[in-house]
């Protein structure tokens, strides 16, 4: 019925309008959600002539290189002066401020044939990291915007609704099987091109079960859901060296069978190119290990006050100093049910 | 007064000196597999060793198979119960940050003697600090000690490191800049 059609298309459209708003990422360099103020610091400026700048900018670049975290301002910019728009004049920018203060007297020696008036400006003291940043910061000073590492491009519809079915079946999962003293999380290996789940973890670590005494079994306390998943996926085939040949014999016998599945490639390193789906954010434990496997991608349902967060707080997905970063995405998977509920009564 | 101390800390330096041994000759048995060579041991206040581990991630194709961990599943088949902070964990190369926060969830190690320092991925100060877990409700924060046979645990970190990881994925080419 045409009827029925609208609405499912309309409630396709809301659920759409939830996730782009709910949808947070985590963490990360700041300018995912919507342009930050500009950090400013105070650089010596110089108005020129446009005869000028094609003498000056080599002599500047090897007098004072900008490399000291400036890089992302353009040497000259141009001045338009309301009352008399055919005459141009340009700004050239020198240094950092406290720069000059330790260069002013082998500097300006250098500089006096250009008959330069110094005077101090504003400009932003870190690189825009978006292009709304770029058009917003560049009023202070021209920039350099390298799209790159850095550059965030936000999730699509359709990648959004692939999480958010994900990460409701994982929190229904969770849910499901709850056992007291366990908590009730789970975690899922979702492989996301196919959509299909490679392996899932449950929580056993019993953490709700404190004996009274000082001591504690310590079987179990690391048996947290994302390391049962990683240790579940994990798999013991990889040819080695020393057994590389025996695999060969047994591949042809067809003893021995992989037990992968289908949609992962023969030589799949750990979980690269692998999205894991957390019905919390996990610990820092298993936001490390997850590191260490090399995840593509992780998302969560909901903050976990009880633990030091991976992400929240640690932030070590987006650490420059580890050798693997990767995406952490909040689904807030019951607010999102909620407010479709109440959007429709 | 002096005298004692000075003799209890001499023993300190040979208990030190001779769990950090087990250690090392985990990392041995984990170089002579193929693994990274780091290997670890767990050990009472009074010497005794209660469990072992050394790294197994390219045996068991799981990357948290780190040797704490490994000793830390040793520890869990060990029928007996510990105190917070009761023991000593004895690791050749700092630990990783998951290997950190296992640690200070555990609960059960109070103090960890280390050998080299980890820049890459370690949590004991390198990349990552324990202040993380300070002022918690849960979990041990335990206290550190660097540089025990630290020469000797790089040694080995670079017998393996000059032979090449078969396991490691091949690298992607690098766009050449010009």
């Amino acid at each position: 019925m045409p009827h029925q059609g609208k609405e499912f298309s309309d409630d396709k459209d809301k659920l759409c309008l939830a996730l782009r708003e709910k949808v947070k990422q985590v963490g990360g360099c700041g300018a995912e959600n919507g342009p930050r103020e500009p950090k400013t610091c105070s650089v010596v400026v110089s108005p020129i002539q446009p005869q000028q700048a094609s003498k000056l900018v080599p002599v500047l670049s090897e007098l004072l290189p900008l490399n000291d975290g400036l890089s992302h301002l353009k040497r000259v910019r141009r001045v338009s002066f309301a009352g008399n728009a055919a005459s141009v004049e340009l700004e050239i920018v020198l240094c950092r401020d406290e720069v000059w203060e330790h260069r002013k007297a082998d500097a300006s020696e250098v500089l006096k044939s250009f008959n330069l008036q110094l005077e101090k400006r504003m400009v932003p003291a870190t690189a825009p990291l978006s292009r709304e940043e770029l058009r917003k910061w560049g009023d202070l000073w021209p920039l350099i915007f390298k799209p790159g590492k850095h550059l965030h491009k936000p999730p699509s519809p359709v990648e959004l609704r692939d999480m958010y079915n994900h990460m409701s079946r994982t929190t229904e999962l969770a849910e499901s099987v709850e056992v007291p003293p366990n908590c009730a999380v789970a975690a899922v290996l979702v492989h996301p091109a196919s959509g299909e789940v490679v392996a899932c973890g449950l929580d056993k670590s019993q953490r709700h079960a404190r004996v009274s005494d000082g001591t504690f079994t310590v079987n179990t306390k690391l048996s947290h859901a994302v390391m049962n998943c990683l240790s579940s996926f994990a798999s013991p085939h990889i040819p080695t060296i020393s057994n590389e040949e025996e695999q060969k014999n047994t591949d042809k016998m067809g003893k021995k069978q992989l037990k992968r599945a289908s949609c992962l490639p023969n030589d799949q390193y750990l979980c690269t190119g692998l999205d894991c789906y957390v019905s919390r954010e996990p610990c820092v434990m298993c936001s490390m290990a997850l590191l260490h496997s090399r995840i593509r991608r992780v998302v969560f349902a909901c903050f976990n006050p009880e633990h030091v967060g991976g992400f929240s707080e640690a932030k070590i997905h987006k650490e420059s100093a580890l050798n693997h970063r990767f995406e952490a995405f909040l689904v807030p998977v019951k607010e999102i049910d909620s407010e479709m509920r109440s959007c429709k009564t | 007064m002096f005298n004692s101390r000075a003799q209890a800390s001499h023993s300190q330096i040979r208990l030190n000196a001779r769990a950090m041994e087990v250690a090392l000759y985990e990392a041995r048995k984990a170089l002579e597999r193929g693994e990274v060579p780091v290997g670890c041991v767990l050990v009472t206040e009074d010497g005794e060793t209660v469990a072992t581990g050394s790294n197994r991630t390219n045996e068991r194709g799981n990357a948290t198979s780190h040797a704490e961990l490994v000793a830390f599943e040793e520890l869990s088949n060990v029928k007996k119960m510990f105190k917070k902070g009761e023991l000593t964990l004895y690791v050749t190369c700092e630990p990783c940050i998951m290997c950190t926060a296992a640690i200070v969830q555990m609960e059960v190690v109070g103090h960890i003697v280390y050998g080299c320092s980890n820049p890459r991925f370690g949590g004991c100060g390198s990349v990552r600090s324990l202040d993380l877990y300070r002022g918690r409700p849960d979990g041990h924060v335990p206290t550190i000690q660097s540089g025990v046979e630290a020469a000797t645990a790089i040694h080995l970190l670079g017998e393996f490191y000059n032979r090449t990881n078969p396991h490691a994925p091949k690298p992607k080419k690098r766009r050449v800049k010009r």
